[in-house]
């Protein structure tokens, strides 16, 4: 059977709910065949980044407690599968109860909560236009959506008109009908699009990234400026979800946002006017020694739990007096960065920091373009990573394992600071060598971190001492990271040589390309 | 794509009532479903309350110089569709034997649907001619409406015959005893000394009911205005026993 004609129409604020004109319309020239009108509520579901949907899905819970049942379909509305739910939204899906549904959307979503981004009560009547033999010759659906959450907001009534198949002359004589009506337009993306935008939420409009154009000419200030002010909108929109705890995606993106904007104040507070940076930096660290022992035990207790790759926990069993007591740690220091965070201090921060940038005066600043400092800071982050690089070797202590992972990140903070700037295709495959020499670094240092925090348990006397079987997986968790430990230190030397190779300082110098 | 016909050379034996009842519950079962209306008479194309005429005409569509997806009309029923009668018809036996290869022209302009649909009946006109030569070429199995009279069942008979003799693709033949009137003791006599004799006769018959004559006055199939009565449920029967019901 082949694909059915339709075409969609959205009735504007000034035309009756009621929908009478419509049946008015129509009866010029169809017989008009109404059926009782259904309801139906929908809660729209996906993680804060839109994993579903940037992986083609749509989640939909419908129905009310207690007969409620969660629905995946494509973003074309085919169904994939469904099953009944219990959840309460936000809630990590891995922590419902085991499933297909389950397992399909743990796959996608990885360590980040489910949300409801809109919350929709559907009225819906369908109609069927006749002939004069009583042939239904078109079938009309009237939606008639009211938005409950976030907001309640009345959206725009939809009416869709489906074609019998032959019967597309018809489709279009309606059609014809429909858009004679003063405050009918064809309609543009669906209920559910409508529903997200008034929801304040876009579909698929997430991004951590800096994705703003800069200007190579431009003051370096006012450059630079732009680029922190993205990284604060970053670290707010991320406040709440952290505070209530959604997701630990949520933390981190804060403290990335927050290292992004040291890094800079590092590398170009000299190009802002003076006294900003250092103003503001002892603020900005502050806010990731905050933050930095939860998210130490988020990233422990995700490689506990195998939801991360921090650790290789495959066959091991007697781990839960671990997990508990990391978790019982995460608790204490989740309720300090709580309070930390609902604090005067960051709320100053976070003010003063926003209105700094707003009010720079490029007049105030040192007279730099903004190409030349691009150039000039990633030529000079090179550098130290070069320098730093050559002074790595199997033998090197942690303390310089870690010195060079900052200088990696100090570059890569740049380059992503100022991508806009540079070829794109270039630009990500420097990132790529340095992703690649930070990832073996992670393993080198993250490894004497972990180390350290599972022989502090083991040794730990608080709660009395640990089974026998949780000391042993402990002790096989311990050599498992030494082993990997090692072997990330034995391919330290080819990562290294990526990110020092003399290709990469031409790949970083397309500046005079770019401004051509 | 399985493609059944009811056919008999005799008019007036339940070919159409059958075709409409079992296209519907097989599309109603799940299976996406064609009707063509072959007859020129289109009392099928009438119950669906369709138009007669077939878009861009019967001919061309016969011959194949226009695909045939393009005449199908949606029915009020989801999965089933219509391929309308159109009074051209008449002239189909003319319309085939310009064909290249006359006896498989039919066969031939269905091949293109073979993924849009799980089952197409065909419903045939009365008469022993190119177009039921065709239709018996195209069609897996042809289920003959019988009246239990002697003269009918002499119907299977010759066409059991015609089909064994033809080479090439033999369809399936299957009676069923149609429009039974049990209080008649020659039908009772008739169907009970047949089935147990044969064994190309469907354990179903449909009686002659009123209700099924009241097809045209509603003009839609027996379950849907009548979906508890009798002829329903035989008519649910045959399709379970022609294997229509289900995807």
């Amino acid at each position: 059977m082949s694909a059915t004609a339709r075409r969609e129409f959205l009735a504007d604020a000034t035309l009756s709910r009621a929908g009478d004109w419509l049946a008015d319309t129509l009866a010029a020239a169809f017989g008009v065949r109404g059926e009782p009108p259904s309801a139906q509520r929908s809660v729209w579901l996906d993680s804060v980044d839109w994993r579903l949907l940037r992986a083609g899905l749509v989640l939909r819970q419908t129905g009310r407690s207690p007969r409620r049942e969660l629905m995946l379909e494509s973003v074309t509305g085919e169904p994939i599968m469904a099953e009944p739910v219990s959840n309460t939204w936000p809630s990590i899906i891995d922590a419902s109860p085991s499933s297909a549904l389950r397992t399909r959307l743990a796959a996608t979503l990885g360590v980040r909560a489910l949300l409801a981004v809109a919350e929709v009560d559907v009225r819906r009547t369908h109609a069927r236009l006749v002939d004069g033999e009583n042939k239904t010759v078109v079938y009309a659906t009237i939606e008639d959506p009211r938005q409950l959450q976030p907001q309640p907001a009345l959206l725009p009534v939809r009416i869709t008109l489906t074609a019998v198949r032959g019967y597309e002359r018809e489709l279009k004589r309606a059609a014809d009908l429909l858009c004679s009506v003063s405050g009918i337009e064809p309609a543009v993306g669906s209920t559910r699009e409508t529903a997200f935008a008034a929801a304040g939420r876009p579909a698929g409009e997430y991004s951590t990234k800096v994705d703003v154009q800069l200007d190579a000419s431009a003051p370096a200030a006012r450059s630079v400026a732009t680029i922190l002010l993205r990284w604060l909108d970053i670290v707010e929109a991320n406040l709440a979800g952290c505070s209530a705890d959604i997701d630990t995606e949520y933390l981190h993106d804060i403290r990335i946002a927050g290292r992004q904007t040291r890094t800079l104040l590092k590398s170009l507070g000299d190009v802002l006017p003076p006294g900003i940076a250092e103003r503001f930096a002892g603020e900005w660290r502050w806010l990731s020694t905050l933050t930095t022992p939860t998210r130490d035990l988020d990233v422990v207790l995700l490689g506990l739990a195998g939801r991360s790759d921090a650790f290789d926990i495959s066959g091991l069993s007697g781990l839960e007096p671990l997990r508990n007591d990391l978790a019982r740690q995460r608790r204490t220091e989740f309720r300090r960065l709580r309070t930390g965070l609902a604090s005067p201090r960051l709320t100053a921060l976070l003010r003063d920091w926003r209105t700094a940038l707003t009010e720079i005066d490029p007049a105030a600043a040192p007279e730099v373009r903004t190409d030349d400092v691009a150039v000039h800071r990633l030529g000079r982050a090179h550098r130290r990573v070069v320098k730093n690089a050559t002074m790595i070797t199997s033998e090197s202590s942690a303390e310089a394992v870690h010195d060079l992972r900052k200088r990696c990140k100090e570059l890569r903070y740049l380059l992503e600071a100022f991508a806009s700037l540079y070829d794109e295709k270039a630009r990500r495959r420097v990132v790529k060598d340095l992703k690649y020499l930070q990832d073996q670094l992670g393993d080198v240092q993250d490894g004497h971190v972990h180390r350290s925090m599972l022989t502090a348990f083991v040794h730990s006397t608080a709660g009395g001492p640990a089974p026998a079987a949780t000391v042993l997986a402990v002790g096989a968790l311990i050599d498992r990271l030494d082993t990997r430990r090692h072997r990330a230190h034995a391919e330290l030397a080819g990562a290294l040589r990526r990110v020092t190779d003399a290709k990469i300082v031409a790949r970083l110098s397309l500046r005079t390309e770019v401004a051509a | 794509m399985r493609i059944l016909a009811t056919y008999n050379i005799k008019g007036g034996v339940g070919k159409t009532s059958t075709a409409v009842n079992l296209a519907y519950l097989a599309a109603r079962g799940g299976a996406r479903t064609l009707l063509w209306d072959l007859d020129p008479q289109a009392a099928a194309t009438y119950v669906f309350r369709i138009r007669p005429r077939v878009k861009g005409g019967g001919k061309r569509v016969i011959r194949g110089s226009r695909p045939l997806e393009g005449a199908i009309k949606g029915t009020d029923f989801v999965n089933l569709d219509l391929l309308p009668a159109d009074f051209s018809y008449r002239h189909m036996d003319l319309m085939l034997d310009a064909a290249r290869k006359p006896t498989r022209q039919l066969g031939r302009v269905l091949e293109p649907l073979a993924d849009d649909y799980d089952v197409v009946i065909m419903d045939c006109p009365p008469s022993m001619s190119l177009v039921s030569e065709n239709v018996l070429r195209a069609c897996d199995t042809v289920l003959v409406p019988l009246i239990p009279t002697t003269l009918s069942v002499r119907t299977l008979d010759q066409l059991t015959n015609f089909v064994a003799d033809s080479n090439g693709h033999r369809p399936t033949m299957l009676g069923f005893f149609s429009m039974v009137d049990r209080r008649k003791r020659l039908h009772r006599e008739i169907m009970q000394t047949l089935s147990a004799q044969r064994h190309d006769l469907a354990a179903t018959d449909i009686p002659a009911l009123s209700v099924i004559e009241q097809m045209a006055f509603h003009r839609a199939p027996v379950p849907v205005f009548a979906p508890h009565s009798v002829a329903t449920q035989r008519y649910e029967a045959l399709a379970a026993e022609t294997l229509l019901a289900g995807p």
